[in-house]
């Protein structure tokens, strides 16, 4: 398992399981994995959040345990449930003459609990990376409920006491910021906001993940995306967009983006309907469409 | 009994001059962290030992590593960021210079005597090309030099912002594009617009380094406003802020319902008074409640109301929540006066109408036995509610606004309108053509084939009276 002395340590450790991190990136995992802090991600839809924390649990040779968060998310759903057939069973199976303790003791141990994801990680054997994806999708009382877990890794069970981690996880917590999480939440994580990569940042990413695919569409795919993000758009095209966009070009053998190629394709980075007019408009015209299909 | 500190800052060092304050980094940390609270950014005591955990794994001799590990602990969320970045730069810059002026560090002037021997129109494109590459440290250097060749030492304004201005446009640094220059000059395309904004902040910092130099001293620290023009700097300013954004977020909202419905959001061509009004969502909002009988009748008039005339305008659709709960009372009345055969009567642009009937359309089709193109209701095929509006007597141009203006109201056959009100005009009395349906085809369905769903009131019909007043009939309908 390795552990990561340096920045650039695990900026190379990044890069060697296919994630390519910025700066800021690289220094905000290591000093989470040095301090045992969890980190709080931020930033627009698409832009590698999820996958930093992938990429982590690769690079760090962990397990990564992940909880996907929506509204109404509750505690039996993100920490534990206590397992009640079994326990019926239990009393069922029970002798006649048990006590209401003797019961009481048997049907309230770790037999009888299932672990969920939150669980999962503080009990682990192995330290793992937890992810806990989309955490403002969440209300206030979830939030409030991870403050314990986050800042001392440990869990309270009313039945069975205090549980505390065996090791200490590397925690993500991931939000497209859709509301302002709370100020106790925010005390005890670091902050990083990944935003959309800058024009040679994508086309190394770009490159990556379509090695095939030439150097200058590459550079002419990332330009576009970048042209096209600069719009006033519903949902600008995400880093993952930018990828099956390549692949879809390598697929269709094109060796341009010309006005054509780009208004066929455009659906694959451009998902709502407006948002495809606009940027037929303004982007296609400038990739000289109009000029293709008048002549 | 002790007299409170004036301020956190002098608190920290137990009232003395920060000038005098203990010197290292910590010290610096912990000022660093007072200037953020003092922005309003919530920097508590853990965020500050947060930070010198992270500074005992980080060198803080490698200036982005340090910066990024402080700004990682100490700023957590994007706005605090931008705060961070502007109060980073301005307190490592004045603690920087303060050294200098305790230990009697100065640059000396060299830059200002080789600024005789600059070619100017080189520095230009050297600058320009440094902005449109983004060299940070070559920016640095060219502001120097820039400095050196039109500050004019000795004969600056003595206000540090406004020669910084005349620097840059002494440069010649636009953001938009400059025809008029050769085209292989980096300005000619116009430079980025942040790295203008950059290297006047360096110019500003550079000014502001010979201004302590000179004097010795450290100015008082600028608002950060200042140092960003998109901050906010007043309760004015703030307030713009806040309608720029409510009025962003009304935009979205409004405009939320037509994205689901995957309609276009301006299918039919509408004045520019219209263009810069959303239509509301009127599915969303009125189905339900006149479902649960208690619609909505939205006070929208847009024209000023006189006093003690108060209510009287309030006649228009709207999905506006603030104004959902006194309108819908307002429409319950009505369809309740409806039912009892009283007459009812709203206001439209001070246009007072009759609600003739509020049915259930399918019912009214099965009824009269009509379906299809051409029947009475035959542009509301996929209402369901339809409210009948019935307007006597209104004058020929404000017919025309009735159907401009009022797009919440009257679903517009603008053309139609407005081809009869002209040939009105043109023929006079004798020659206005007879009350027919002024449902345009065109108007009915999007491309698709699809019943438009945006467009909930249709004008129907409309019968001449005299020259210059007509009388128009429209249904509000409710897609069910």
């Amino acid at each position: 398992m390795p552990v990561p002395n340096s920045v650039d340590d695990v900026s190379t450790g990044l890069r060697s399981v296919g994630y390519l991190p910025g700066e800021s990136t690289a220094l905000v995992s290591y000093l989470a994995a040095k301090l045992g802090k969890p980190i709080l991600v931020e930033g627009p839809a698409g832009v590698g959040k999820t996958e930093l924390a992938k990429a982590l649990a690769k690079y760090l040779d962990r397990t990564l345990v992940r909880l996907q968060c929506y509204e109404g998310l509750d505690e039996a759903k993100a920490l534990y449930e206590w397992n009640y057939r079994k326990q019926l069973l239990r009393i069922q199976a029970e002798a006649d003459g048990a006590g209401w303790q003797q019961v009481q003791d048997d049907i309230f141990g770790p037999e009888f609990l299932l672990q969920r994801p939150l669980m999962a990680a503080i009990a682990a054997e192995e330290p793992v990376v937890l992810l806990i994806d989309e955490i403002d999708k969440t209300d206030q009382e979830f939030e409030a409920m991870l403050l314990e877990l986050l800042s001392d890794f440990q869990l309270s069970i009313p039945e069975l006491g205090r549980f505390e981690a065996r090791t200490r996880p590397v925690v993500l917590l991931t939000s497209n910021n859709t509301r302002e999480l709370t100020e106790a939440l925010k005390r005890r994580c670091l902050y990083l906001w990944l935003d959309y990569p800058s024009l040679e940042h994508e086309l190394e990413i770009v490159k990556l993940h379509a090695p095939e695919l030439s150097d200058a569409v590459a550079r002419k795919l990332v330009e576009v995306i970048a042209m096209v993000r600069e719009l006033d758009l519903k949902k600008p095209p995400s880093i993952a967009e930018s990828i099956d966009w390549a692949r879809a070009l390598l697929l269709l053998g094109a060796d341009d983006i010309d006005g054509r190629t780009f208004t066929d394709t455009m659906s694959i980075i451009v998902k709502h309907r407006t948002d495809l007019d606009v940027v037929a408009e303004r982007v296609g015209v400038k990739l000289g469409f109009g000029a293709a299909s008048a002549g | 009994m002790p007299r409170p500190p004036a301020s956190r800052k002098a608190a920290l060092y137990g009232g003395s001059d920060p000038a005098t304050a203990p010197r290292g980094l910590t010290a610096r940390i912990l000022e660093l962290g007072e200037e953020l609270r003092g922005e309003g950014v919530a920097v508590g005591t853990s965020e500050l030992l947060d930070a010198f955990a992270v500074l005992r794994e980080v060198p803080w001799a490698h200036p982005a590593d340090f910066k990024e590990g402080l700004a990682a602990t100490l700023a957590k969320s994007q706005e605090d960021r931008r705060i961070f970045d502007l109060v980073f730069d301005r307190f490592f810059f004045r603690a920087a210079e303060l050294a200098a002026v305790r230990e009697g560090i100065t640059e000396g002037g060299g830059m200002d005597a080789a600024g005789a021997e600059l070619n100017l129109e080189t520095l230009r494109q050297q600058i320009a090309q440094a902005l449109r590459d983004g060299h940070e440290a070559m920016m640095r250097d060219l502001a120097r030099l820039a400095i050196a060749a039109f500050g004019r030492q000795g004969e600056g304004s003595g206000v540090i912002g406004v020669d910084v201005q005349r620097i840059r446009r002494a440069l010649g640094l636009r953001a938009e594009p400059q025809p008029d220059l050769p085209p292989d000059d980096p300005r000619a395309d116009g430079l980025p617009r942040d790295a203008i904004r950059r290297f006047e902040a360096l110019l500003r910092q550079e000014l502001e380094r010979r201004q302590i130099e000179r004097t010795e001293t450290l100015p008082p620290a600028r608002p950060l406003n200042e140092l960003d023009r998109a901050l906010p700097s007043g309760p004015l300013q703030d307030l713009a802020a806040v309608h720029r954004v409510v009025a962003q977020l009304k935009r979205r909202l409004k405009t939320q319902g037509h994205e689901l419905r995957g309609h276009r959001r301006q299918a039919i061509p509408m004045s520019s008074n219209l263009e810069r009004r959303a239509r509301p969502c009127h599915r969303k909002t009125l189905a339900p409640a006149i479902r649960s009988e208690t619609p909505v009748f939205g006070n929208v008039a847009s024209q000023r109301q006189q006093p003690g005339r108060r209510g009287k305008n309030r006649s228009a659709w709207s999905d506006d929540a603030h104004r959902v709960r006194q309108s819908g009372r307002q429409l319950a009345e009505m369809r309740q006066r409806v039912r009892q055969q009283q007459a009812v009567v709203g206001t439209v642009r001070n246009r007072r109408f009759a609600v003739g009937e509020v049915a259930d359309i399918r019912d009214v089709r099965r009824r009269n036995n009509v379906e299809g193109v051409g029947a009475p209701y035959s542009a509301t095929e996929s209402l369901r509610i339809g409210i009948g509006l019935h307007f006597e007597d209104v004058p020929g141009d404000e017919a025309l606004l009735l159907c401009e203006k009022r797009v919440e109201v009257i679903a517009i056959d603008r053309r139609a309108a407005l081809e009869s009100v002209r040939r009105r005009e043109r023929d006079g009395p004798a020659q206005v053509a007879p009350p027919r349906p002024l449902v345009a085809a065109h108007q009915r369905t999007e491309s698709n084939g699809r019943p438009r769903t945006d467009q909930p009131l249709r004008l129907l019909s409309h019968s001449p009276r005299s020259a210059d007043r007509i009388s128009l009939t429209a249904v509000f309908g409710i897609h069910g």
